[in-house]
């Protein structure tokens, strides 16, 4: 049986007890903010300009830079100290804003900035605090129940189907929804204060309409291509998702919804228990994002980008705060007790034949969940999933929803123009090639029905084909790179920067030590894909590792393996091959023109 | 008298009962079984210099098969695949595998010749992994410039970087280049108005400062990217200390006379790695052939990895047995 979940599988049903408070947070104070500015050699604030070796902090202050790079500066020139902020760190939704490498006229640019958009600026943790006494004080209170959905399948779509569309006779277009997760927020949530566990133990009935809740299901038989084709189900291993087998069974948690979808893809689904609410609430946000998002369409129609990135930020943060859990240290005497506890209160349980170093290892590159050693004694660091400080129920329904939004536009694409095939798909956009004959259809057809409301899509670019390598890597382009992301490498002007350079600062005992980080792309391709080896399929096609409950650990280390060696390679080429294209076209065109001005 | 029941025998003589459970013997002789017919699928591994191991003899060292495994796997992808010419479109990727292996044998072994490093040197942890970063150093070097009330200028931080500076310096052993940085400091110290001078240098201070230098100095001659880097390294350090053997001269330190102080300080960093990172590491300089087959690289790597799981998994012993 393949089992999709956050980790490997459930985790321990625990005792029922009362419903627990909520907790609100206190609101900190934030220090003020002291305005500096760098260049290579000297720093400027209040005081004036002085050599940017004299730079100094200021307790009780937070020093605060225009730019990422002005902060790098000062920390690579006075290494110990704590480094300034960047302003645009903390505010990404601020106008771009250019590094002019003469610290006396950023300063004037940063204290133009500040007296621009000063009461705009919010603090983004306080602002979650703020969002999160909201949602107290609508719900009171919380089932422990609530931590199903804490373990439940938390990913949203993402995925890749093709490498590269170059086929002359075809187009390429990309869909994008307004406010996926805004939409998402509008739907009817259980009362996370009224769950309970209900034992079901049947096959879902034909009509039968559930309620709304988490159900544990096993869904058996997949009936229809487009589920086979586009099978969105991951289960955990090693530290990575891949792709759930489905020619066995699949155990996993999910929303009403998303069961009333899937039942036209499986043969049956066995709901085993569910944790259901008789009564439903609404987001305790979903008014105020709706108002977010009307100014944000407000602000972006009056040509204010600033404003409207702003209210697309802060609509973001909204979405999230209900998760945000305090994470308590627990101190075990054994590492089988830690590992007993991980297994009980989050899932975490690693298969028999993966290795205990393996174990720490992936254990160890988390962020949410960490296991570490102390004077002889096992730490484990994880979020409280039962106490009052998050309630995960309103994050897992807005994604699932969000998922379900994502297939169901994909089935609905899939089935307007023969001969239309999905690329590539990541939480809120699709990109799909078809024929070029069917384009002025499809698009007369996506046209009618897009628009800018709330929750509808946009049609993002319509070019002739697209290089996609892996989520969040892509290039759409015809004579030109009209639409690319290149994940953690890329920025938004070079579409083929392929290694990038950051600055991290650690704090090692009581010294700031800023650490030179080159990424490069090839070092950073994830080795989940394979590619078709098959010369003769067009266009190559893209596989995430599969795995049911008999995988064995070894055949993943294989295939890991083998794909590093196989495709990363090929990717690799696929995107230099682009590059060298788009700059010698570049290259003609631009002669052309020269010629043009000659004659 | 004899009374069976179940899987045990009452055995008179002894006047005890005797377990004689057939199942579970036969089960774990099953078991012996499998796991005899795994070593002869995974077989022997070739290592450097004409060396191989086998899995039954890693297991005699309880590493089992699926360990093994694992290590085989980050051995692979830090050795990467460079069989396909295809990296080379971009730029840096096309490390060859030999390098790839001497960074990897290195990088793995690095944090535990530092900690090693520290308490021979009487230093903190975190002090010393800040030294072994290139702006850690500097941070160090901020630090003391600040306690001894020296201030921060352009030219204090250019006669430090110079020292510093990452290479050029040729056949200078680490300790050298500390000699270097100290007399830099002198001169800093002597040059600034408000400072006493060189000889009103903390002591103590100093002690640690030039320690973590040492240790700054002697990673930095370890990024090496081939066998014949290091090979070059081991001899420069060779010739130093004939040197320092012939060295006569004694040093006092409060007011205690040791011989052969310099001896003392003369060694790569990597005499402080692992031995299984060091027996590698001597496997590959001993390997008479000028070309590497990959094969054997990703296993030394491998073995590598699995001596620093056994040396953890022994630590944690040693401390949940106090």
């Amino acid at each position: 049986m393949s089992r999709v979940y956050r980790f490997h599988g459930p985790a321990d049903i625990s005792a029922p007890t009362e419903p627990v408070l909520l907790w609100k947070r206190k609101k900190g104070a934030v220090a003020p903010m002291y305005l500096i500015a760098a260049d290579a050699y000297t720093i400027t604030d209040k005081s004036g300009t002085r050599p940017i070796e004299t730079y100094q902090f200021v307790p009780g202050q937070r020093s605060v830079t225009l730019t990422k790079r002005e902060s790098d500066l000062i920390a690579l020139s006075n290494p110990g100290a704590p480094p300034p902020v960047a302003l645009e760190d903390l505010h990404p939704w601020l106008p771009e804003q250019r590094y002019l490498n003469d610290s006396a006229s950023s300063f004037q640019a940063l204290k133009l900035i500040i007296l621009r958009f000063d009461r705009h600026l919010v603090c983004a943790s306080e602002y979650c605090d703020e969002k999160w006494n909201t949602i107290c004080n609508a719900l009171r209170q919380k089932s422990v129940l609530d931590e199903r959905f804490y373990t439940a399948w938390h990913l949203p779509i993402q995925d890749v189907h093709v490498l590269e569309e170059r086929r002359l006779d075809r187009s390429v277009v990309s869909i994008d929804f307004n406010g996926m997760y805004l939409a998402c927020m509008q739907q009817l949530f259980p009362k996370p204060s009224g769950l309970r566990l209900v034992r079901l133990d049947r096959y879902l009935s034909e009509s039968e309409v559930l309620t709304s809740g988490l159900y544990r299901c096993i869904m058996e038989g997949p009936l229809t291509d487009f589920i086979i084709r586009h099978n969105p189900f991951r289960s955990f291993h090693l530290g990575r998702h891949f792709r759930a087998r489905l020619d066995e069974p699949v155990e996993v948690d999910l929303n009403e919804f998303e069961v009333e979808f899937y039942r036209r893809h499986f043969q049956s689904i066995r709901l085993v228990e569910a944790v259901i609410s008789d009564g439903v609430v609404s987001h305790p946000l979903a008014k105020e994002v709706c108002r977010s998002f009307a100014k944000r369409c407000n602000y972006r129609n009056q040509g204010n980008k600033a404003l409207a990135d702003r209210e697309k930020y802060l609509a973001t943060l909204m979405t999230s705060c209900a998760h945000r859990p305090a994470r308590p240290r627990r101190t075990f005497q054994t590492r089988d007790q830690a590992m007993g506890a991980l297994r009980a209160a989050y899932g975490i349980d690693p298969p028999k034949d993966e290795p205990e170093n393996a174990t720490n290892i992936w254990l160890q590159r988390r962020k949410g969940i960490k296991l570490g050693a102390k004077d002889g004694f096992v730490i484990v660091h994880g979020p409280n999933l039962r106490d009052g400080s998050a309630c995960f129920l309103l994050g897992q329904r807005i994604v699932a929803r969000g998922r379900i939004v994502l297939l169901e536009m994909m089935e609905r694409i899939l089935d307007c123009a023969p001969g239309v095939e999905i690329c590539y798909t990541n939480i809120d956009s699709i990109h799909f090639s078809l024929p070029t004959e069917h384009l002025d259809p499809v698009l007369a057809w996506l046209k009618s029905e897009c628009s800018d409301a709330l929750g509808s899509f946009k049609i993002e670019s319509v070019t002739r084909h697209g290089l996609w390598l892996e989520p969040g890597r892509y290039w759409l382009y015809s004579d030109d790179v009209e639409k690319f992301r290149n994940r953690s490498v890329g920025d938004q002007k070079h579409p083929f920067k392929d290694h990038a350079i950051h600055v991290v600062s650690r704090q090692l005992g009581k010294l700031h030590v800023p650490i030179r980080v080159t990424l490069r792309m090839e070092r950073t391709m994830s080795p989940s894909r394979s590619l078709t080896t098959n010369p003769d399929s067009i266009p190559i096609r893209q596989h995430l590792i599969e795995i049911g409950n008999a995988t064995t650990v070894e055949e993943i280390l294989d295939e890991l393996e083998q794909n590093q060696e196989h495709f990363t390679p090929i990717r690799i080429e696929a995107f230099a091959d682009l590059r060298e294209r788009m700059n010698s076209s570049r290259f003609a065109a631009s002669k052309r023109e020269e010629d043009a001005k000659i004659m | 008298m004899s009374e069976s029941n179940g899987s045990s025998v009452w055995v008179g003589d002894l006047d005890r009962c005797i377990g004689i459970d057939f199942d579970r013997a036969n089960k774990r002789a099953a078991e012996r079984k499998l796991l005899e017919l795994e070593f002869d699928e995974i077989g022997d591994m070739e290592l450097l210099a004409g060396k191989a191991i086998s899995a039954r003899q890693l297991y005699e060292k309880s590493i089992p098969p699926s360990e093994w495994r694992h290590a085989l796997h980050l051995s692979e992808m830090t050795i990467g695949f460079n069989s396909k010419k295809a990296l080379q479109h971009v730029g840096e990727g096309t490390e060859s595998s030999v390098s790839s292996f001497v960074k990897g044998m290195l990088d793995l072994g690095r944090p535990y010749a530092i900690a090693r490093y520290a308490r021979w040197e009487r230093l903190d942890y975190p002090s010393a992994l800040t030294a072994t970063l290139p702006h850690g150093i500097r941070a160090l070097l901020n630090q003391l410039l600040a306690s001894e009330a020296i201030p921060r200028s352009r030219e204090v931080d250019a006669s430090i970087q110079a020292v510093l500076g990452p290479n050029g310096m040729g056949s200078m052993t680490a300790y050298r280049r500390t000699g270097l940085l100290q007399a830099a400091l002198h001169r800093i110290a002597d040059q600034a108005p408000a400072h006493p001078g060189s000889t009103k240098l903390n002591l103590n201070r100093m002690k640690a400062m030039l320690a973590l230098a040492r240790l700054y100095f002697s990673t930095i001659e370890l990024r090496l990217t081939s066998i014949e880097e290091l090979r070059s390294l081991l001899s420069i350090y060779e010739a130093e200390r004939a040197i320092a053997r012939r060295d006569y001269a004694r040093i006092t330190t409060n007011g205690r006379l040791i011989r052969a102080w310099r001896l003392r300080h003369v060694q790569p960093l990597v005499n402080l790695y692992p031995y299984s990172i060091r027996h590698g590491l001597k496997r590959a300089l001993a390997h008479g052939v000028a070309d590497f087959d990959r094969m054997s690289l990703v296993n030394e790597l491998a073995l590598a990895h699995c001596g620093i799981f056994r040396m953890r998994a022994a630590g944690r012993a040693r401390v949940s047995a106090k």
